[in-house]
């Protein structure tokens, strides 16, 4: 499974669109029951984690077999302009695109695509610092 | 030529008003006194009463007092006695107790304050997201309720986290509380020895109940007594919610009557993180960004001259916005600390929001 974001950098502005491709390779359509394709956020650390989905989709047996696995398929979504993605002390938070394959043998695989949500109208920041994160100097 | 006083003249010379502050104390300690006398009072005319009705003989009993025969003629005869007696014990625990709540709810607190504080109570919104911003920037606090409070230097007034001047209640519940119980334990004593069945173990232990009565007292005059000297802090600041990348003017003010010895003003970013261990539920915050806007020495805080100063707040570009989720949360606030004289240190948050850039704000309580 492969899941490619239509920024190289994987940067995203906040209300701004988001396209991906994906494609399941080496897996025949009578192997797969389903597949979901998911935007969410997720927090890593020391705090219980949390996990907020932002778009879902879900492909049934039936539209897999229409569309078929051969071919690249595509993701749109409108993103959200917060939570921003965070690399903190105690707290991380991540952006990923998810696809999570259903086999028929009742086996799942899932893959991630991270990319980082930023703010808007950051010009005068390079690309790098735009993601904020936690600041160790005091000022 | 010497002057012979004269109370009826008027009077000449140095005359000692007192500080507010002292007029508080005098006033609880008298207010704490009518009610605590009132307190017993009421528990000498109870336990009177229980001995000598029949149909409450199993209270009676823990008078041990012979319940009939042994009722003082005074009371058999004159039940207006027991009235009279039981009417000033309800009014001195009414009028002390009644005294005592509303000296000590104008500590820390102007009468206007209390007004538009009760004022605004139905309105105030906690610190999480509502579902207007959830729409537009989900997980982050709008701070609407932050923005209500037109401030009278700059544009806002911030509201502190906790209710400031509250470290009282604690102490005033335990001392009024222990020292209600000792009275009604010296009323059953007093009349054990009225009725010739003294308590020897009941009256021995009443000198170390009263030991920890004084005590708890004493705890509830002193936290009083810090209360009402720190005064209150107000901090105002010039835009909100802020926005990283920009300078915003931020406006302190210390009141009360107090030497610092250092005075601290700070904008702090904290990660608090909630997790499980076990069973437990565990807290933990960090900060992760700090900014100290003063750090001033040997401050003298005097109630006609409060310590006031204007400072910058300059946040840059990268920082995280405020940020609310479940078990985890970013917060900003303006931290005032201060190490005093002679008061113990002393340390206020004022909660404030910071928005991601690049999106149009809303503005202006006016």
């Amino acid at each position: 499974m492969s899941v490619s974001l239509c920024n190289d950098d994987g940067l995203y502005e906040g209300g701004r669109e988001l396209k991906a491709n994906w494609k399941v390779s080496r897996v025949t359509l009578d192997q797969v029951t389903a597949i979901e394709l998911s935007i969410l956020w997720y927090t890593e650390g020391k705090g219980d984690p949390e996990l907020h989905v932002h778009h879902f989709e879900r492909l049934e047996e039936d539209q897999i077999r229409r569309s078929g696995l051969a071919d690249e398929q595509s993701l749109n979504c409108l993103l959200p302009a917060t939570p921003l993605s965070y690399l903190g002390k105690l707290i991380r938070l991540r952006w990923c695109v998810r696809l999570r394959l259903f086999l028929r043998n009742g086996r799942e695989i899932v893959t991630d695509q991270p990319f980082y949500l930023v703010a808007p109208l950051s010009s005068d920041l390079d690309r790098p610092s735009r993601i904020p994160r936690f600041q160790s100097n005091d000022r | 030529m010497a002057r012979f006083p004269r109370p009826w003249s008027k009077k000449r010379g140095k005359r000692f008003i007192g500080t507010e502050l002292r007029s508080l104390l005098w006033e609880t300690a008298f207010y704490s006194g009518v009610f605590l006398t009132g307190i017993f009072v009421l528990s000498l005319v109870l336990l009177s009463s229980l001995a000598s009705w029949g149909q409450l003989a199993p209270l009676g009993d823990l008078t041990t007092l012979p319940v009939g025969d042994v009722t003082p003629e005074e009371l058999e005869s004159g039940g207006l006695g027991i009235w009279i007696f039981g009417a000033v014990g309800i009014i001195a625990v009414l009028s002390g107790s009644g005294g005592l709540l509303y000296r000590l709810l104008h500590v820390g607190a102007s009468s206007e304050r209390r007004s538009a504080l009760a004022k605004r109570a139905s309105s105030i919104e906690v610190i999480v997201p509502n579902t207007e911003a959830i729409e537009r920037m989900p997980s982050v606090p709008s701070g609407s309720a932050l923005m209500d409070s037109p401030g009278e230097r700059l544009t806002y007034r911030l509201a502190a986290k906790k209710k400031v001047g509250g470290e009282w209640v604690g102490p005033a519940l335990l001392a009024f509380l222990w020292n209600s119980v000792w009275f009604v334990l010296l009323a059953v004593v007093v009349l054990g020895f009225w009725y010739a069945k003294p308590r020897y173990i009941l009256a021995g232990l009443l000198l170390p109940f009263g030991a920890i009565g004084y005590w708890s007292f004493r705890y509830f005059l002193s936290q009083l007594r810090k209360s009402a000297g720190i005064g209150p802090t107000i901090v105002e600041i010039s835009d909100h919610p802020l926005v990283p990348g920009r300078k915003y003017r931020v406006f302190v003010s210390q009141w009360g009557r107090l030497r610092l010895r250092r005075l601290h003003v700070r904008a702090v970013c904290e990660e608090e993180t909630v997790y499980r261990q076990g069973t437990d539920v565990r807290v933990e915050r960090c900060e992760v960004f700090t900014q100290e806007l003063c750090a001033a020495r040997d401050v003298r805080v005097d109630p006609r001259g409060p310590w006031e100063q204007q400072f910058t707040v300059d946040l840059p570009a990268n920082v995280m916005h405020s940020f609310v989720g479940e078990n985890n949360a970013i917060r900003w606030k303006i931290v005032v600390s201060g190490e005093t004289r002679p008061w113990p240190s002393f340390c206020r948050n004022f909660p404030v929001v910071v928005h991601p850039p690049g999106l149009p704000m809303r503005r202006s309580p006016r």
